[in-house]
């Protein structure tokens, strides 16, 4: 005899069923209901076969020269656009060839790229104009970088950008840089032997290079928003190839970029070929071109505006402590372009990165002998900003603007001359001390160039601190802050945390000497930093 | 089911399909320029403003729902008439449908442009347009109670997946600064100026035709309907503001066509992930396709009943009709653009909202249909 309350009539697993059920076709028609509209998405008017499209993987803007070689105004004698056109027949070739222990060019010598060019009084023409070339139809669908040369980015980018930001194929996140001469130049001569395709070379040391990253302006976009909100400007990336020596067995570069590159076989002589480097920041103002910053400023630009991630810079740092950077050894890319390729660099951002520009190696007997590493591992930025003697919407008297920025940086020791001692905590602060010092004053002078050199380019986002003072739009465009920058009193206190000393605590090399002091000489003076 | 001639109209949408149903209906512009004439109109503080406009069109909402509800389910067609009179209740039908058809006009366009301008570059405008309103005549036919449970259906999803999109593009280029100043236009231009960008929820006014399809388990049950789709729209444009300000900053965002579109475009999740516009489209054609074929049978409603013709299907492609020629004679999509921004919007929100206040006045100065139920009681006959 089955419980009373037990469902011997089977409606309940009907029920059961039916629920079921229910809940499938709900399901399936939600999925449907999902999945229908990108029938739509997919059909097309006058589609176009892959096989059809050649595909623009680099473009380069510049301005055009006359005879002499000076560029002319873009409004009037036009742009000149250089497309890297991508391969994709040859880049599994030169995959294929790289995987195999070749080199770049590999794969029957012949880079994935071909180079068009031409002269167009704007992009849309050139665009045209480039599409007449080729058998494929032209795509910029797939750009992965645009570079724009030195030239045209001091004439301004509004006009010239105008059909990126408005055309649908281009998109806001196209990685964007300028390069120092030519872009034409730099497309058709830089080559790299660390990817099988040269676009994505340039993209990733344009933007996925953050835990090196000289800038916080990577795309498009980041120049259209620092344009459109008049409260910072733009820092894009600055790049330029730099010769570099290569064994001649792993000859390459055949065809065009190979070309230069000489044939001997054996040994090291003549071999050369161009690697894109970064060398800096381009500094704009209302999308204009107005200077250039060092990798070193660079670098503090970005912790001043606290988008620093993280960085491995090297201080030089004197016996008995002290500053050593002073305004007299702050170069400019420009002061050090000619005669500082193949030297050295003091920062170390992205390896091959800043050679030639920042601050050279200390030499022996110059007095500052040694240098400092250390892995920054970001900034933290506070910024109070007092806008006086108006009621600060720009009323008769001209206001000024007070900024006090507070910069906690932090970071690891990466190395230190053996004479440093930083196992003790009176070494640490004393280094911070040192440390943060240098910072300070790097930062002082990047502010001070910003504010005279660079034409009161706001790099640092203080405008955006500032703005938070007006109630109004209106109020906030009378203030004209890109003017008041100029101006504007900036005082920054530095707070360096050297939180870890790596893996060891001393110099191992200094151990025998610090044991003696530790063991023998407990009193000795506690200054850390001494001979 | 058609409106009854005289009698109530049954109701057959549930709490959950009506919400998402007017949600859907009210909150699809956030996908065409109207977030944009927002910030163009109130500038950083363009999302106060916004919200301004949706207390507005909240106060509209609570007067029609007033306004309805004094009828006891009858369709919006026959409270105009027991109010003003049967003559002059058919003329404001009338004007109401071209209203409808004007609001839904606009929309289309802006959808169609959209599309071509984003996703089909090469396929003709009238191909879409005509493609469209095949489609929607065909929805539409289906019903509200149809389109409600559609609307049910897939809102939870398709909403998720915007919000994901606007979250995901948002938070890679999100600047708080951006929204500084606060008050954008000044305080008092925010607060006043919003007040008439109540016309941005023009299509609230879609509650009064609903609100006797809308099945009322609880007391204020529609009350509610009317109010949460209202501020799910709402909360949905205040979103995409806030973002777009902050992510393209005001000015830029005022000069933008289609701001979702441009945030979907910024959509990038490492250096893989990218391009998801594909996905994006799915919930654009959805909140597209049940907005205007919503708009359609309202419309085709209104119209049947200010014709006295109890079947509202047979007036779903002369409306559709009409509405895809009033979507074309705009030349170009900045026509349709300003034209929102200065005639359209300026004055939607009187039909939308003030309007019905009034004949909430006039129908309690005039006790109908109380009044006429109290005659009628006094002749002996059963009231209403």
């Amino acid at each position: 005899m089955p419980p009373e309350n037990l469902d011997t009539t089977g409606r309940g697993a009907d029920n059961c069923m039916r629920k079921f059920r229910t809940s499938v076709r709900r399901w399936a028609a939600g999925l449907l209901a999902f999945l229908a509209p990108t029938l739509f998405a997919a059909g097309c008017w006058g589609r176009r076969e892959l096989e059809d499209i050649a595909f623009i993987a680099l473009l380069g803007l510049d301005a055009v020269r006359d005879e002499e070689g000076r560029p002319l105004p873009a409004a009037e004698a036009g742009i000149e656009m250089t497309a890297g056109v991508a391969l994709p027949r040859l880049i599994a070739q030169v995959a294929g060839a790289g995987r195999g222990g070749g080199t770049e060019g590999g794969g029957g010598g012949q880079m994935p790229m071909v180079i068009l060019g031409v002269v167009a009084p704007n992009m849309t023409a050139g665009a045209n104009a480039l599409d007449e070339s080729p058998d494929r139809v032209l795509s910029v669908t797939h750009l992965q970088a645009l570079l724009v040369g030195e030239d045209l980015a001091r004439q301004g980018l509004e006009d010239v950008l105008d059909q990126v930001l408005r055309y649908r194929n281009f998109r806001h996140t196209i990685p964007i840089a300028i390069t120092e001469g030519r872009a034409r130049d730099f497309i058709e001569s830089f080559s790299t032997s660390v990817e099988s395709a040269p676009w994505t070379y340039v993209r990733k040391l344009v933007v996925l290079t953050a835990d090196g990253r000289v800038s916080a302006s990577l795309h498009v976009h980041d120049l259209l928003v620092s344009h459109a909100s008049k409260s910072s400007d733009a820092a894009l990336v600055l790049l330029r190839t730099h010769k570099e020596m290569m064994p001649s067995q792993q000859q390459g570069a055949a065809g065009r970029r190979g070309a230069g590159a000489g044939g001997q076989q054996g040994g090291w002589a003549g071999q050369q070929r161009s690697s894109a480097v970064i060398v800096g920041t381009a500094a704009f103002r209302d999308a204009r071109m107005v200077g250039k910053l060092d990798v070193m400023e660079s670098i503090h630009m970005l912790m001043l505006r606290g988008d620093l991630k993280r960085a491995l810079v090297s201080y030089p740092i004197r016996p008995g402590g002290g500053v050593i950077s002073d305004s007299s050894r702050v170069v400019t890319a420009q002061a050090q372009d000619a005669g500082a390729e193949g030297e050295g660099t003091s920062s170390g951002v992205g390896g091959e990165a800043g050679a030639g520009v920042g601050e050279r190696p200390p030499r022996p007997g110059s007095g500052m002998e040694s240098q400092v590493g250390i892995e920054w591992e970001g900034a933290k930025i506070k910024k109070k900003v007092e806008v006086e003697g108006a009621d600060g919407c720009g009323g008769s008297a001209a206001p000024k603007v007070r900024i006090v920025v507070e910069a906690r940086v932090q970071g690891s020791i990466t190395e230190v001359p053996k004479w440093v001692d930083v196992g003790t905590k009176e070494g640490i602060r004393e280094l911070e001390r040192v440390v943060a010092e240098d910072v300070r004053s790097r930062m002082e002078m990047v502010i001070a160039k910003a504010q005279t050199e660079l034409e009161g380019a706001d790099l640092f986002a203080f405008g955006d601190a500032v703005r938070r003072k007006f109630k109004t739009w209106g109020e906030w465009e009378a203030f004209d802050w890109p003017e008041r920058f100029r101006e504007a009193v900036v005082e920054v206190n530095v707070e360096v945390k050297l939180a870890r000393p790596g893996l060891t605590v001393r110099n191992v090399w200094g151990l025998k000497q610090a044991a003696r002091r530790l063991l023998w000489k407990p009193d000795a003076p506690t200054s850390p930093v001494r001979r | 089911m058609a409106s009854s001639e005289t009698g109530p109209v049954t109701s057959h949408l549930g709490y959950r399909e009506s919400i998402a149903l007017l949600a859907t209906y009210i909150g699809a512009k956030v996908f065409t320029s109207c977030p944009s004439q927002m910030v163009y109109l109130g500038s950083t503080s363009g999302w106060i403003t916004n919200l301004v406009a949706a207390g507005t069109a909240s106060l509209g909402v609570l007067a029609m729902y007033h306004f309805v509800s004094r009828f006891r389910g009858r369709s919006f067609q026959k409270c105009l008439e027991m109010t003003v009179g049967k003559a002059p209740g058919k003329v404001l039908g009338a004007l109401y449908v071209l209203f409808l058809a004007g609001v839904e006009a606009i929309s289309i366009r802006e959808f169609a442009s959209g599309f071509k301008v984003a996703i089909l570059p090469e396929t003709p405008l009238m191909a879409i347009s005509f493609l469209s309103f095949a489609f929607l005549a065909w929805t539409a036919s289906l019903g509200i109670e149809a389109l409600g449970r559609f609307a049910a259906l897939a809102f939870a999803p398709l909403g998720f997946l915007f919000l994901l999109i606007l979250l995901v593009s948002g938070s890679t280029e999100f600047d708080l600064a951006q929204i500084y100043p606060l008050w954008g236009v000044g305080i008092r231009h925010t607060l006043a100026g919003g007040i008439p960008c109540a016309s941005l929820y023009t299509e609230a006014f879609a509650f009064g035709i609903v609100f006797p399809y809308i099945r009322e388990n609880a007391p204020g049950e529609r009350l509610k309907v009317g109010l949460f789709s209202l501020w799910v729209a709402a909360a949905a444009m205040t979103a995409v503001i806030f973002t777009s300000t902050a992510v393209f900053t005001a000015s830029v965002t005022a000069q933008t066509l289609f701001p979702v579109l441009q945030l979907a475009r910024m959509f990038v999740v490492g250096a893989f992930l990218e391009r998801v516009e594909a996905i994006f489209v799915a919930a654009w054609l959805f909140f597209a396709a049940v907005k205007s074929a919503l708009g359609l049978s309202l419309g085709a409603i209104l119209l049947a009943d200010v014709l006295g013709v109890r079947r509202w299907k047979l007036f779903v492609f002369p409306v559709g009709l009409m509405v895809l020629t009033l979507s074309l004679l705009p030349r170009t999509l900045v026509d349709v653009f300003i034209l929102q921004v200065t005639a359209f919007r300026s004055v939607g929100w009187i039909a939308a909202f003030v309007v019905p206040a009034i004949l909430l006045v006039i129908a309690a100065l005039r006790r109908v249909p109380d009044a006429g139920g109290t005659a009628k009681a006094r002749r002996g006959q059963s009231p209403i």
